[in-house]
């Protein structure tokens, strides 16, 4: 079953980068680069998760169980931070790029010769 | 202690500049290249302290152990690197002063080069992965907002351009560390490379590899992944492209090749062919690519892949000569390419264009730009005894004596089209004739003169100095990298 989700992960990964290669707005390739975020985010969880396991809070009276890993589930709002980070200065660049070209169409903004 | 001042102090500067800039436009300057100076000797003094220290500092953040913590990690590869980010980040600054007055918001532009400086510092002491990549991270958006700092169309677009491939590469980077962890269960780079060896989840470190290869090629400008950079560098202020091909791509690249495919894997066979046969790819295509071009700056960008190509070229060779070769060209090219688009920028501040068909003849007018160019071609084309010439002669040595003697020959005879774009520039913008509008051209303001000659003086002095440069920071250097492995064995041990 965790295959499936992990596999699941990926997929959503490559969905994202589908669509960063494809799209001609610049907008959906925001949301294609946000959407691979999501992927890795989801894979991140994913490797702390143990079916059947506890959150590793440790009392006195706790019975000796196993727990999920905690280290991925506090990396990823760390990777959450940064790619909001990145994803606000990218937007930012897109409504420049809207008031000077009048456009997000990523054919119809190149003046640079690549 | 020290460890911590390299990442601290810009970081705190760039924080007070935020609060106290509103009161004094002058403040940015003078508080950057104070911090700036005071990590330059830092940074210098680090390398006395390194070899006093069996070459290892470490620096436990918070007080945890090694495996449990997240550790700063100074060794001889990390003082090399620390020495080029600050030497280029000091003249940036000092080039900044005066060049950056025509630009408006010039608050923001300091506190984001701090900023920058912080990050790249913290990428090459980070001995943990996941703060490797924060600080990759971190140092990249500072990097995006400084491209489109004009916010005019070509800087809008180049910077797009410049963020879209950027992240993607930084999210395949994060995911090939995902697998690491998965497969290893630490995030601590020493760890990591004491536990590869004995681990029975070999596929799934094979699968990272080629992610975080891709990632780092990204990042790097490697030839099939370099469409961002011939926009992103010349469409920068000069200053900043001086930043970013001088040490933004070789910290966020290089040092993360040379820290996780040295240091924690090992370095394979297959790897070392893929560095050796991409360098030599985009030694061709950047020289080639640049001998087309007409605008100054754009032709550099091209010339800046051509000689990350020599790096990875002499990283890929794995032979020692070739490591020390390909790092004493790290150190060369970052002091040339450099005061190469100072230069650029001086021409742009005086003609108002860089377009060199519409230049020439400036070498009367501008005659200290005209001598910093030359230095820096003379550099970049490897005439003796300038410190391009040193190290591209060991990485030819190194090729021939490690057996590729076609590779050699062929790495030797791309220093031609090297000439060759080396007097378009000259001669077209230096030594033709002068074009009538440009009879009123006058040298540029002192200090970015300064900047311009203290880094010539470094090209000449490096190639002058070169045995003593050698030997005390480069071949250590390169001895921690053909170590491999034994980094973390090295930190390990020292609990």
């Amino acid at each position: 079953m965790s295959i499936v989700l992990y596999l699941s992960s990926i997929i959503l990964f490559l969905i994202g980068l589908y669509c960063v290669v494809v799209k001609q707005n610049l907008l959906k390739i925001v949301i294609g680069i946000k959407i691979m975020g999501y992927g890795v985010c989801l894979f991140f969880i994913l490797l702390g998760f143990k079916t059947g396991s506890q959150a590793p809070i440790i009392t006195a009276n706790t019975q000796k169980v196993s727990y999920v890993d905690p280290l991925p589930q506090a990396l990823v709002p760390a990777v959450m931070i940064i790619s909001l980070a990145a994803i606000g200065l990218m937007v930012a660049t897109c409504i420049r790029l809207y008031r000077k070209y009048g456009t997000f169409d990523i054919s119809r903004i190149k003046e640079l010769k690549g | 202690m020290i460890i911590v001042c390299f990442t601290l102090i810009p970081l705190t500067c760039a924080v007070l500049l935020l609060i106290f800039q509103r009161f004094s436009e002058k403040t940015g300057g003078t508080v950057a290249l104070l911090a700036t100076l005071v990590l330059l000797i830092l940074s210098v003094h680090a390398t006395g302290l390194i070899a006093k220290s069996s070459g290892l500092i470490l620096y436990h953040m918070g007080g945890w152990k090694t495996p449990l913590g997240i550790d700063l990690v100074m060794d001889n590869f990390s003082v090399l690197m620390l020495i080029v980010v600050n030497l280029v980040s000091f003249a940036t600054v000092l080039f900044s002063i005066q060049y950056m007055r025509r630009y408006t918001a010039l608050d923001k532009y300091y506190v984001l080069l701090l900023f920058l400086v912080a990050s790249l510092n913290g990428v090459v002491l980070s001995g943990d992965i996941f703060n490797l990549y924060v600080f990759i991270e971190m140092a990249s958006l500072a990097s995006y907002s400084l491209v489109a700092f004009g916010v005019e169309r070509p800087d809008l677009e180049a910077s797009i351009r410049y963020q879209v491939l950027g992240t993607v590469g930084s999210f395949f980077i994060l995911l090939g560390i995902g697998l690491i962890y998965g497969a290893l269960g630490t995030l601590d780079l020493a760890h990591m490379s004491t536990l590869i060896s004995s681990s029975n989840s070999k596929p799934t470190l094979m699968l990272s590899i080629p992610l975080l290869m891709f990632g780092f090629s990204l990042k790097a400008a490697l030839v099939p992944f370099h469409a961002w950079l011939p926009d992103a560098h010349p469409t920068a202020p000069s200053p900043i492209s001086a930043m970013l091909s001088g040490v933004v791509i070789k910290v966020l690249s290089l040092y993360g090749i040379g820290r996780i495919f040295f240091g924690v894997f090992g370095m394979t066979y297959t790897l070392s062919q893929v560095l050796l046969y991409a360098g030599l790819i985009s030694i061709f295509f950047g020289a080639l690519a640049a001998l087309g071009q007409t605008d100054f700056k754009r032709l550099l960008a091209y010339s800046s892949i051509s000689q990350i190509g020599y790096i990875m070229f002499g990283l890929g060779l794995g032979t020692p000569m070739g490591i020390a070769g390909a790092l004493f060209h790290l150190l060369n090219h970052a002091t040339f390419k450099s005061l190469y688009f100072f230069c650029a920028g001086a021409t742009e501040y005086a003609t108002g264009t860089r377009e060199i068909n519409k230049l020439g003849g400036l070498s009367e007018k501008m005659p200290v730009t005209c001598g910093a160019s030359l230095f820096a071609s003379f550099s970049l084309a490897g005439i003796p005894p300038f410190g391009g010439f040193w190290s591209k002669l060991l990485i030819i040595f190194a090729a021939i004596l490690s057996g590729n003697l076609v590779l050699g020959i062929l790495v030797a005879s791309a220093g031609l089209l090297t000439m060759g774009y080396f007097l378009k520039i000259q001669r077209g913008i230096f030594f033709s004739k002068l074009p009538e509008g440009l009879k009123s051209v006058k040298e540029v303001p002192w200090m970015m003169a300064f900047a311009m000659v203290f880094m010539a003086l470094l090209c000449l002095g490096i190639g002058l100095i070169f045995p003593y440069i050698l030997s005390h920071i480069v071949t250590p250097a390169a001895n921690d990298l053909i170590a491999g492995t034994g980094y973390g064995q090295k930190i390990m041990g020292m609990q």
